[in-house]
């Protein structure tokens, strides 16, 4: 769209997944070499979607939320301009989703807790750490991301786990793939820190394989997909 | 539930196949070895099959409208199927407000669902109409206070027919109910930019901060807000209000433990950074005295009022001894 919106469909919604399923997906399958133009206004609509308290919403002004907040962090990260945004307001209110009862995090300022924000905040560490450590020799020698690992990996693991297999939101709801999903996406962004060390805070069975925290695919996959195509560069159709 | 959930049980939503005979209906493909496959009912794979058909062929008929009736009651989050029944409202010059009626019943009993809110925006558009819209969303809201995609699309309505006039009161008294209704708050802080936002307007804002955080001094929902409109006047010129430095101190002082709400203490360290920094070449004392109260409160919040972001205030520590650090 002119201003840099993506729409999800035709004439569909306009929200910030619109932008991150594209590029990411462009990303992967290196697509931007038919249109090296193709996100050229994204970032810019990407970032009007901070809002005050630091987070991003779906589309500029809508309350800042885990979800829609991931999408834009690894969106802006994927086109190398992550930097625009006002990253330290967003680690402010980032660090304050994780609920200090319950150690797994929220996903908007005074909600409740829930497993899947395990992923959309816990998620965001790894990229914010990435580009304040440009700055900081602190977290360049700190390889642990700027949350409580141990409660989060306890939340997931001791309070998430249906009783007959598969990770839930909260105790007292069923199950369900997207939880189980997100669930075990936040265990482990929690447990491989930035050096690729482990951080296993149950026992050692729990320790998962490594995510890649932009795609959220098996990290050496996603690795081997853009390798793949960067190296063979589709023929155009005509 | 609504009452019409009860008139909608599938075999109102049946298809007559007599009525179908002339086209063969299009199978979903199905992989071989599908890791999950869906339990269909023979029902919803008859309208979904004749759908298929139908879009294919480009049908446009009464019958193909009534089946995308059928088809989104079955799901309503087949965008594919919104899409075709947009199409058809327009070719066949369908009565719009009776479609926002039916829409309107649709996201009743479907309130996060995005795609019939976005049809809800489409013909609303397309009206050019808005006088139901806020009280629909009052609905809504009453229902579920933060449902997302109400504030959003409340949003919408505001800002493209440009209806500001009740706005405040509402988002005033849901605050009144719940003050620590975080859509609420957000959807002030929308408002205030979107339409007078002077240094009067802000002031007035700052001391309907002081008295929600007079009731609970622990509201981040507040925190955020007032850190929003400090930046908002800082940014417009007219420095930072010194009645939120005042205030700040004045919680801080009264050292009640129950009084030290991290936000408080956090924002008191930000603010601090801000004057620190700005005096950093200037005025060596007050600095010294910035810095010492910020590692003091730092440590405070790191082992005692806010230990699940340790590692966060340990970072925050690092930046002020990696700037300051002649004043360690």
């Amino acid at each position: 769209m002119e201003n840099g919106e993506m729409r999800m469909h035709t004439d569909g919604e306009v929200d910030v997944r619109g932008a991150y399923c594209a590029i990411s997906v462009a990303k992967l399958c290196n697509l931007e070499q038919f249109e090296p133009k193709l996100f050229e206004k994204v970032s810019d609509w990407i970032l009007s979607c901070q809002t005050y308290e630091g987070g991003f919403g779906a589309s500029p002004f809508n309350e800042a939320h885990g979800g829609y907040s991931f999408c834009a962090l690894a969106a802006l990260k994927l086109m190398g301009k992550e930097s625009l945004c006002d990253i330290e307001k967003l680690t402010y209110w980032l660090v304050n989703k994780q609920m200090k009862f319950e150690g797994g995090f929220q996903g908007r300022t005074n909600k409740l807790v829930d497993c899947c924000y395990s992923f959309w905040q816990g998620g965001m560490f790894p990229i914010i750490h990435s580009v304040l450590m440009s700055d900081s020799d602190y977290l360049q020698e700190n390889q642990n991301w700027l949350f409580d690992s141990e409660s989060l990996q306890e939340y997931i693991l001791i309070c998430c786990q249906a009783n007959f297999g598969g990770i839930i939101d909260k105790p007292g709801k069923n199950r369900d793939y997207y939880h189980t999903c997100y669930g075990l996406s936040g265990l482990s962004v929690s447990q491989y820190c930035m050096d690729n060390t482990v951080n296993i805070c149950e026992n050692d069975d729990s320790l998962v394989n490594r995510t890649h925290p932009l795609f959220n695919i098996g990290f050496e996959g996603a690795n081997r997909a853009i390798n793949y195509f960067k190296d063979h560069l589709i023929e155009t159709l005509d | 539930m609504s009452d019409s959930e009860s008139s909608d049980d599938y075999d109102s939503i049946a298809i007559d196949k007599n009525e179908w005979s002339d086209l063969n209906p299009i199978n979903q493909d199905h992989e071989t070895n599908e890791i999950c496959r869906i339990a269909y009912t023979e029902n919803f794979n008859d309208v979904f099959g004749y759908f298929r058909a139908v879009l294919k062929a480009n049908e446009i008929s009464e019958r193909a409208f009534d089946l995308t009736y059928k088809a989104v009651k079955l799901n309503p989050a087949n965008y594919t199927v919104w899409f075709y029944r947009r199409i058809l409202l327009k070719e066949l010059g369908k009565d719009l407000n009776h479609e926002l009626k039916l829409v309107t019943q649709i996201i009743d009993q479907n309130p996060k669902n995005y795609q019939v809110w976005q049809h809800r925006r489409n013909v609303v558009e397309l009206l050019q109409d808005p006088s139901k819209e806020l009280e629909f969303t009052e609905k809504i809201l009453q229902q579920d206070s933060k449902n997302y995609h109400a504030w959003q699309y409340r949003q919408w309505v505001n800002k493209n027919f440009a209806l500001w006039d009740q706005e405040l009161d509402f988002v005033s008294s849901l605050i009144t109910v719940d003050y620590k209704n975080n859509s609420a708050w957000n959807h002030r802080f929308f408002c205030l930019i979107n339409t007078d936002h002077s240094e009067s307007v802000l002031n007035r804002e700052v001391d309907y901060c002081f008295e929600k955080l007079n009731l609970n001094i622990n509201n981040e929902s507040v925190w955020n807000y007032l850190r929003g409109l400090v930046d908002l006047m800082v940014k417009e010129g007219w420095g930072y209000p010194e009645k939120v430095c005042h205030f700040c101190n004045l919680k801080l002082e009264s050292n009640k433990e129950d009084e030290l709400s991290p936000f408080l203490i956090s924002f008191k360290i930000d603010y601090n950074w801000t004057r620190a920094i700005e005096k950093k070449n200037s005025d060596a004392n007050a600095v010294k005295e910035f810095v010492q109260q910020s590692i003091q409160y730092l440590n405070l919040l790191a082992q005692k009022y806010d230990t699940i972001r340790a590692n966060y205030w340990k970072y925050l520590l690092s930046k002020w001894k990696q700037e300051f650090d002649q004043y360690f």
